[in-house]
């Protein structure tokens, strides 16, 4: 697992943010959203490719959360990685909404139904594994960022950092099961 | 061959393992084959990023409407207020909770609005009915969907018709809760017109919806995924 008590998504303040929202502390969901709607609006915003469902999509989120605030629990997960499992879901919902809508849409107008491919969960993937790098130690970012944004070969990177290949291959496979622990834990059930 | 390390099935995901041994392996073994599909998915998601994600701040209202919205959760609703007769509850139970529902409107009668407790229909009456409309593409089948009370017990009325022929399939009634999509089996369809019993301990607040199944033959007493027609059952 990974070490969530230290990070941008996390630090010590996260569990005891976590441990105040369980209990009913409305101070503590007016802190969660200070800390984490940007994290959740964003995803929102990439997923749904429209601002105002966005809006909506961020409302509901931190309603659904507050309204469930029991079933938290801070000692399972950090409260950020709860949020972005909530969001996923309500994106799962809309998305499914959104189809049922389009397939009544097309059997009325008899058109070919068209399939614009909508596939929230690798948006919001992406949207952690981009904060989840920012908790990676250094160098083993560096040749992420690298490995992810340049489109750089493993022998490439290795020549540009002067580290040796076998090095920069042990960090990017270390680098993304640490991103992987991140992302999962976003995406267990409830 | 022993399990390969986590590191190697890391490599393997990215193309990076040439080993026929170990592809041997990690094609027979299912925990191996899980973890190189986890990984997968994590580069899948990774495919999307371009660069850094800016992370963006919500604009203003969206706050306010989320206190709006939980603070009507907070305040007294009239409907919540004053104990009601759930509509599926059979008469016995509207009478003996009658005068619960008495002593508790004294408080609130001021914001009542919605008139005394109806009269107990006479059996057998039809308590709740909906129209069933096709659901899954190239479906045909429509009908109807009526709960219907005798004796104090309840029954599901299911008409259907434009179902086709069974072959090696049968067609089945569920209920369900389109909140979860949490499913209840009712039964089997006989023809086009079956009635079915709704045990007691199904509470129809929540398993508002029908739904109509295509099952294939083949001894999974789950749910084929394939819904003929869906309804809402609405109280009458």
């Amino acid at each position: 697992m990974v070490d969530w008590s230290d990070g941008a998504l996390t630090d010590e303040s996260t569990y005891a943010v976590g441990k105040r929202f369980c209990s009913g502390d409305e101070s503590a969901l007016a802190e969660a959203y200070e800390r984490w709607s940007p994290l959740v609006y964003t995803i929102a915003v990439r997923a749904t490719t429209d601002r105002s469902m966005a809006d909506d999509v961020a409302q509901q989120v931190f309603v659904k959360a507050w309204r469930s605030h029991e079933q938290f629990d801070p000692d399972r997960r950090p409260l950020p990685a709860w949020l972005v499992g909530i969001t996923r879901h309500v994106l799962a919902d809309l998305a499914q909404q959104r189809d049922r809508e389009r397939r009544l849409t097309d059997r009325l107008a008899r058109q070919h139904p068209e399939a614009p491919v909508h596939e929230p969960d690798s948006v919001v993937d992406a949207v952690v594994i981009s904060e989840g790098l920012a908790q990676v130690e250094q160098p083993r970012r560096h040749i992420l960022e690298l490995a992810f944004f340049s489109g750089l070969t493993h022998a490439q990177i290795s020549h540009r950092l002067e580290l040796p290949l076998g090095t920069v291959k042990s960090h990017i496979r270390r680098g993304l099961l640490q991103l992987r622990d991140v992302v999962e834990v976003t995406d267990e059930p409830s | 061959m022993s399990h390969p390390d986590q590191e190697t099935l890391v490599g393997l995901a990215l193309g990076d393992e040439h080993d026929t041994a170990l592809a041997a392996h990690v094609q027979d073994c299912p925990d191996c084959r899980g973890e190189v599909d986890r990984t997968r998915t994590l580069l899948a998601g990774a495919d999307q990023l371009t660069g850094g994600v800016e992370l963006e701040r919500p604009p203003d209202h969206v706050w306010e409407a989320v206190r709006q919205e939980l603070a009507a959760d907070d305040r007294p609703r009239p409907v919540a207020a004053r104990p009601r007769r759930p509509w599926w509850q059979p008469a016995a139970a509207a009478v003996a909770g009658l005068a619960v529902g008495v002593a508790a409107t004294i408080g609130v009668a001021a914001t009542n609005d919605d008139g005394p407790t109806p009269v107990p229909k006479p059996d057998p009456t039809t308590v709740a009915r909906g129209d069933v409309t096709p659901f899954s593409a190239g479906s045909t089948t429509t009908g109807t969907a009526q709960v219907v009370r005798r004796d104090g017990a309840r029954t599901l009325d299911v008409d259907l018709s434009g179902t086709p022929a069974p072959r090696d399939d049968y067609v089945q009634t569920w209920l369900f809760d389109p909140k979860t999509n949490e499913m209840i089996a009712i039964g089997v369809m006989d023809g086009d017109s079956s009635s079915f019993p709704i045990p007691a301990s199904v509470d129809l607040d929540t398993y508002t919806s029908v739904d109509i199944s295509l099952e294939p033959l083949d001894g999974n007493p789950a749910h084929s995924a394939t819904s003929l027609a869906r309804g809402e059952l609405r109280p009458s």
